[in-house]
């Protein structure tokens, strides 16, 4: 059932991001789905929380002391300069987990020699699959590696990249639909056989 | 009797919403409303310098724009006119009291509207079509909204004043609403008797329905179609 901002969940389990409460009930925020006693939400804009592995791109320099890195979210991130293991430049593309807060981005990894993706943050959850099983066929299939970050980034690199990008879109594309990782297992499987 | 032919609570045709019509956009809604044609593309929310931001909640930006072919009259000076800013300014107020803007603090959320083609009523139109493109960039929202405008022609209260009512009619009342019945915007152009305003407060009530459903249906619709993002690979 489609839910419109505004529409009151009754007995529904809901992330508490999208949804407010008013006089003791709860209502959608964003446009979503309930299925199964749950409210899963079509799109949304990504919001950095503690905790989150994320990619992004170097887009400035702050005055020697931080990089300014794009998420892709409503803020930026920050790298410090200070003790910082890797040499990075403005364009790098680095992956790097939210540890201290929010902002600061920690365990920085320079990703080089692939490209950079942007699918729906919500769509993210469907791309890794159950414990990573997505991710691992599509790494396995393709014979590339793939960074995955909470945010909506994804960085391919490697052997067959168009070949991964492709069935990256064709997992948001077709994210509603049941038995997607044997969908995503054959169609790599028959452009193998293809070729 | 109407001018064109049309009952007094009787809305103008076609009426056509699509939404998820532009790519680059985050979310956005296109509006066929009799003869107006209104494209709306929302942006963010986004990183914005900090002068501009407040710490407690994001910045709201509302740009309406009419086409220079839009309508007979000029529109063909590209810096906004006294009535775009006018607009832009009372759509951003309407706007900014449903949309969650305390969830983004530092943030930056654009609106661009532009009118295609315009005949009378367009600010209760983009109004309705921003809603929409709203809703389809995943923003949160409290509830949704509608936009129309009734008038006074004729010593008769009408709703959705075409260009020919609103040019020659005696009064010109847009009104936006959100689906709690809470007004959101509110202009009277002309002179109107409380009792008639009483009325068409009623007449415009009375279309909540028809515009929450036209809004879930258009939704569905786009829920179920798969996306196209095949431009978007750059090998």
């Amino acid at each position: 059932m489609i839910v419109l901002p505004g529409d009151e969940l009754v007995n529904v389990r809901a992330p508490r991001q999208y949804t407010y409460l008013k006089d003791g009930k709860t209502y959608a925020a964003v446009l979503g789905i309930v299925e199964n006693g749950t409210f899963t939400p079509y799109e949304f804009v990504y919001t950095p929380k503690l905790g989150d592995v994320v990619v992004g791109r170097v887009i400035a320099e702050k005055k020697r002391v931080a990089y300014i890195v794009d998420l892709g979210a409503y803020k930026t991130a920050v790298i410090m300069t200070r003790g910082l293991p890797v040499k990075i430049k403005i364009g790098d593309v680095v992956m790097g987990k939210l540890e201290q807060s929010d902002e600061i981005l920690s365990n920085i990894r320079v990703l080089r020699g692939g490209a950079l993706i942007k699918i729906n943050p919500s769509k993210i959850a469907r791309v890794i699959g159950t414990n990573g099983s997505m991710v691992k066929i599509i790494k396995e299939k393709t014979e590339t590696s793939v960074y995955v970050g909470y945010n909506g980034y994804i960085y391919v690199a490697g052997k067959n990249v168009s070949k991964a990008i492709k069935a990256i879109y064709t997992i948001e594309r077709r994210a509603h639909i049941r038995g997607l990782t044997d969908f995503i297992s054959d169609m790599l499987e028959g452009e193998k056989n293809e070729e | 009797m109407r001018s064109d032919g049309r009952k007094v609570d009787e809305l103008r045709s076609p009426l056509k919403l699509r939404v998820g019509v532009l790519t680059e956009a985050t979310g956005s809604a296109y509006l066929e409303w009799g003869g107006n044609r209104i494209i709306v593309g929302v942006f963010g929310p986004k990183d914005a310098p900090p002068h501009f931001t407040r710490p407690d909640k994001a910045t709201l930006r509302v740009d309406y724009k009419m086409s220079t072919f839009s309508s007979k009259e000029e529109h063909g000076r590209s810096a906004p006119s006294r009535r775009s800013i006018e607009i832009s300014k009372v759509l951003r107020e309407a706007l900014s009291k449903i949309v969650m803007l305390e969830k983004y603090p530092q943030s930056q959320i654009d609106i661009h509207i532009l009118v295609l083609q315009a005949e009378g009523g367009t600010r209760v139109a983009s109004f309705y079509a921003a809603v929409a493109a709203l809703i389809a960039a995943g923003i949160p929202m409290r509830t949704r909204a509608f936009g129309i405008s009734a008038g006074k022609v004729n010593d008769e209260i009408v709703l959705d004043l075409s260009k020919e009512e609103d040019n020659l009619g005696q009064a010109d009342i847009p009104v936006c609403m959100d689906m709690d019945g809470n007004v959101l915007l509110f202009q009277l152009d002309g002179k109107v008797k409380p009792e008639e305003l009483k009325k068409a407060f009623e007449l415009i009530e009375g279309k909540k329905e028809f515009f929450d459903k036209m809004l879930r249906e258009e939704f569905e619709k786009f829920y179920s179609q798969e996306i196209s993002h095949e431009f978007r690979v750059k090998e």
